[in-house]
């Protein structure tokens, strides 16, 4: 993708908007790290590079000391706000991204689950740290590929586990999930929604292949961006389709959609976005 | 014939092709092995067939003025991860005997490629310091979440099934743990 200065300029504050967005719902769904109340369970799992993190102390240090822990969030929201204001500056670029970085393995070791949901947030800030453009373009064509690979990467593992032949996969994906929300909520409109779904357990199933299929799709984007608006539709799709089997929204993700878009100049480059940004 | 993007990338920057090669092919290794170490990402999730089960669990909090804390929903997305995730990580605690899960995990692979962790282990893993410590830090995020002073909690366990209806049954009931203000 060749791009000119001042499109990466607009690029990054609006990624970085998108990423600001994240971080204030984090502030206001009380899950910045000052806010954790020294969580003690830690859950490095299996996961070489978490261990590595927990041995640094850093997770700890920052989960069991409030003062650090504030300012640690007040320094990342700060370095996303300073991009924002200051995009042609690198270094802050490289900054934040250590400082989620940390966040991201904390948040992580502290919810006790390695959630993939704030991946897109962890990756879509490394374009930005070159000021190079064709660098650039080279980067934030890989991220297009990154998004590519892990929808394409999700349709393989259900491939070759055979999930997509399991008879029920979709409806126990469903009644495990939702478990808790149908017995604290037996009588809301949703809950009605999700007992007539089970109540057509095949409609679910088939429902879970078809997101499945979707996945697949994705592979033809490592070969051409004709169908990149195809892809970018079922981007945004796809979270939805996770939050009604596992109730997890993963809007985090939202952010490499962004790398589907064609942002190639136009004649007139005053387009609504671009007036804004 | 058009390039592939790495040719490209190889023509105009050696050390950025060896940084996303490197990248691309340890991610690659890391799926083929099955095994994820962060950032080379497994999007694994429910490609496994799920187990078919008739009986299924449910977490529930009971504050002490007799009100339930719904973690199910009302909530966002993240605080709920941190409501239920950690919980769920100390029942499986208390299950296993106060033993933090990946220990055992690690334990029972260790005759091959876990051997090296053993000294480290104490350090990474959970112990009985942070499994005590739990129902304080669990206390003292209540609040923060509900926006009430919390005095004490119990969380059960509720064993349930769906019925014919689709709707859920309790099968049983026991006390995971309770806490109260010292």
């Amino acid at each position: 993708m060749e791009t000119t200065l001042i499109q990466q300029t607009r690029l990054c504050r609006l990624v970085f908007a998108c990423i600001l967005g994240s971080l204030l719902y984090a502030l206001f769904s009380h899950t910045l790290l000052h806010q954790l109340q020294g969580p003690v369970l830690k859950y490095p799992y299996a996961d070489p590079s978490y261990w590595v993190l927990v041995l640094t102390g850093i997770p700890s240090f920052l989960a069991g000391h409030y003062g650090a822990a504030l300012a640690f969030d007040v320094c990342l929201l700060g370095s996303c706000v300073l991009v924002l204001v200051f995009p042609e500056r690198r270094w802050l670029v490289v900054v934040f991204f250590v400082l989620y970085s940390v966040y991201f393995f904390t948040y992580n070791i502290y919810g006790n689950w390695h959630t993939g949901s704030k991946a897109g947030v962890l990756v879509a800030p490394v374009p930005f740290m070159t000021r190079d453009k064709r660098r650039f373009g080279m980067l934030w064509e890989g991220l297009r590929y990154f998004t590519l690979f892990i929808y394409t990467d999700a349709f393989l593992w259900k491939l070759f586990r055979v999930s997509w032949l399991h008879a029920d996969q979709g409806v126990l994906i469903v009644r495990e999930n939702l478990a808790a929300y149908l017995y604290h909520h037996p009588s809301t409109l949703q809950a009605r929604c999700y007992y007539w779904f089970l109540a057509h357990p095949q409609l679910v199933n088939w429902l879970f292949r078809l997101g499945w299929i979707a996945e697949g799709i994705f592979i033809v984007g490592f070969f051409t961006r004709k169908y990149d608006k195809l892809l970018l539709v079922l981007s945004l799709l796809l979270p939805f389709g996770f939050f009604f089997f596992a109730d997890a929204f993963f809007f985090e993700l939202y952010v490499l959609c962004l790398t589907l878009v064609d942002w190639k100049p136009r004649h007139s480059d005053r387009s609504p976005i671009a007036a804004v940004l | 014939m058009k390039r592939s993007y790495l040719a490209r990338v190889y023509a105009y920057d050696k050390r950025l092709f060896f940084f996303i090669a490197g990248f691309a092919g340890l991610t690659l290794l890391c799926n083929l092995a099955g095994h994820e170490v962060t950032p080379f990402f497994v999007w694994g999730m429910y490609s496994a067939p799920e187990k078919s089960t008739d009986q299924y669990e449910v977490l529930e909090t009971r504050l002490a003025d007799g009100k339930t804390l719904d973690a199910s929903a009302g909530y966002a997305d993240n605080t709920r991860f941190f409501l239920n995730s950690p919980l769920a990580q100390y029942k499986e605690m208390k299950e296993n005997g106060g033993i933090d899960v990946t220990r055992s995990i690690i334990d029972a692979r260790r005759h091959n490629k876990y051997r090296w962790i053993t000294p480290l282990e104490d350090r990474i893993f959970n112990g009985e310091r942070e499994f005590q410590a739990f129902t304080d830090w669990y206390a003292r995020y209540l609040p923060v979440v509900t926006g009430e002073e919390v005095r004490a909690y119990a969380v059960e366990v509720k064993h349930v099934h769906y019925d014919d209806h689709q709707h859920i049954v309790v099968d049983s009931t026991h006390l995971l743990t309770e806490w109260r203000q010292h």
